[in-house]
């Protein structure tokens, strides 16, 4: 199917791996197959001993892209300036390729007693959380000196009351901050299936989330996470709990995406239930090709690529 | 409702409960909050097993919260948590292995500092009142009644336990231990009588000076160079310096 397609080369992403503690010793030792690693911002915090002397090692083997998990920039209490400093000092001590967020609130005061979460919690999107996002955002930017991209979440409170949509609310965050964006498709996924939602609609679930995607500033979108979700539902709900392979559903929309966003950097998210690093090695070069399909796909035509690729099968 | 009423009602909510999808976030920060002082306290988790542990992890939140950002942070006043609870009275040595294990986690998270052998040579060209000590990070006293050291290290070699392991007198030494780390991982040993006193007295100063150690020393009739030579062997001293003002970095 693919032998007509033009044979200019393609430039294809950056396909990246999360590092987790239990991957250390194999990720170095074959470095091959991985074009990036991307580490929690939280578990470079200790500056010394074991921590850095590992990641010594592992900045001479990798670029490194860093996803911050706790600065909660949604939080109407305001960020310590300690730890905005310590996400800094990480920022500054890996010089990584890119340095990520989430659109979340994550601390609250409880009887006077300021608790953090150690999750990513939703935001209501209204123009006080606009307004609360862009400060912090453009707080932490103006502390590491360059722009940082910020992650969609999946969300299991159907009922929030927004003022704004969704992608009303991106819009105007990249717009204000100039910031860039994250776009996770499980994450986009998980809240359609919990939706499950608008049976009204006669598209399939992979349509709908094209369809929204569509919708965003797709010029903002600086890199792509890819994973899987547990087929067990919990309290009602599909967890996007990174604990499996990246799923058939996210492969087939990562397809059609890739071709909207042009190659930029993905990453494969498995941090629960890790599998052997070799088995995360195959999932990143999966993605290179499902990405490449995708690629070619927009190459072939000036027609709306989702299009044609709504209409090919998914080849995994 | 303002955004920040809301956000508390959310953080309430998640703690009760309140809804099905606030439960997805509550049985997540449960799962993740024991994970992380799993990771933190292996060998109490060991001891208590699973079951038990999972109780203290969640009697813990529900009395102290979770301030930290970083979840690496989380568990400081675990120890004490653990010696204040009754239904754990069968491990009288528990919070004593918590500690422990909270001192080394800490401890090896410090930043680094350079060693410098050669300092050494300061002794010898720069009068002693002008000297000061830097020492390793992480270097501290603890002192305890049960081998808390030991008990760790037999859960990691569970060849080394025996079926009289926990009996308590074997276990019981009122020893203090000398924790500091060298290089990447930390170290501790058991202080003898005869330089607790020395430690505690250098620890206790803002900026320890071997002019004021050496008188120490003399008052206590101790021999101050096979001291040094130690510190120096081990890496307990990572380097003298010489200035009219110092600073402790």
């Amino acid at each position: 199917m693919l032998s007509d397609l033009p044979t200019e080369p393609i430039t294809l992403p950056l396909v990246g791996l999360g590092l987790r503690h239990p991957h250390y010793d194999a990720a170095l030792k074959a470095p091959t197959g991985v074009d990036f690693v991307e580490f929690h911002a939280e578990n470079l915090y200790p500056e010394g001993g074991l921590h850095q002397a590992f990641l010594a090692d592992v900045l001479a083997t990798f670029p490194v892209s860093i996803h911050g998990t706790s600065l909660g920039l949604g939080s109407t209490e305001k960020l310590p300036d300690v730890e905005l400093a310590k996400f800094a000092g990480v920022i500054e001590r890996t010089q990584p390729l890119l340095v990520s967020e989430h659109i979340c609130f994550n601390r609250a005061r409880i009887h006077g007693k300021l608790l953090h979460s150690g999750d990513l919690y939703p935001i209501p999107y209204n123009n006080e959380s606009l307004d609360t996002m862009c400060h912090a955002i453009v707080q932490v930017q103006s502390k590491i000196g360059r722009p940082i991209l910020l992650e969609n979440l999946s969300a299991y409170l159907p009922n929030i009351e927004h003022t704004l949509s969704e992608s009303e609310f991106l819009h105007q965050l990249v717009q204000r901050t100039e910031c860039g964006l994250l776009l996770d498709l499980n994450n986009i996924l998980v809240n359609l299936h919990n939706q499950q939602a608008r049976p009204s609609s006669n598209q399939s679930l992979i349509d709908q989330a094209i369809a929204w995607i569509k919708t965003l500033p797709l010029h903002a979108v600086q890199e792509i996470h890819l994973a899987g979700f547990s087929p067990n539902k919990v309290h009602g709900f599909y967890i996007d709990d990174h604990g499996q392979p990246v799923s058939d559903e996210c492969w087939a929309l990562y397809r059609h995406v890739i071709a909207l966003t042009g190659p930029v950097p993905t990453l494969i998210e498995w941090d629960n239930d890790l599998p052997e690093w070799e088995v995360l090695i195959k999932q990143a070069t999966l993605a290179k090709k499902v990405a490449r399909e995708g690629l070619q796909m927009a190459h072939k035509s000036s027609a709306p690529v989702s299009n044609q690729l709504l209409s090919s099968k998914p080849c995994l | 409702m303002s955004l920040t009423n809301w956000q508390t009602h959310f953080v309430h909510a998640v703690q009760t409960s309140e809804s099905d999808g606030h439960s997805v976030y509550h049985n997540n920060f449960v799962l993740t909050q024991r994970a992380s002082l799993a990771t933190t306290f292996p060998t109490v988790l060991a001891m208590l097993g699973e079951d038990t542990f999972a109780s203290a992890a969640h009697q813990y939140f529900l009395r102290f919260g979770k301030e930290s950002f970083d979840w690496g942070e989380y568990g400081a006043h675990f120890p004490t948590f653990l010696d204040q609870q009754n239904a754990l009275s069968d491990y009288p040595y528990i919070a004593e292995v918590a500690q422990y294990e909270l001192v080394v986690h800490q401890v090896n998270r410090l930043p680094n500092k350079t060693f410098n052998q050669a300092s050494v040579g300061l002794l010898q060209t720069h009068p002693w009142h002008e000297i000061y000590f830097d020492f390793a990070p992480g270097l501290q006293l603890l002192p305890l009644v049960f081998d808390a050291p030991f008990i760790v290290r037999a859960h990691a070699e569970p060849e080394a336990l025996t079926e009289d392991f926990f009996q308590q007198p074997a276990l019981q030494v009122d020893a203090t231990y000398l924790i500091w780390r060298p290089e990447l991982a930390t170290q501790i040993e058991q202080l003898n009588d005869e330089y607790l006193g020395l430690w505690q007295f250098v620890l206790n100063a803002a900026a320890p000076n071997l002019q004021e150690i050496a008188q120490f020393s003399e008052q206590h009739q101790l021999d101050l160079m096979p001291w040094l030579h130690h510190l120096m062997q081990h890496k307990q001293l990572f380097r003298c310096y010489s200035c009219a003002k110092h600073s402790r970095s």
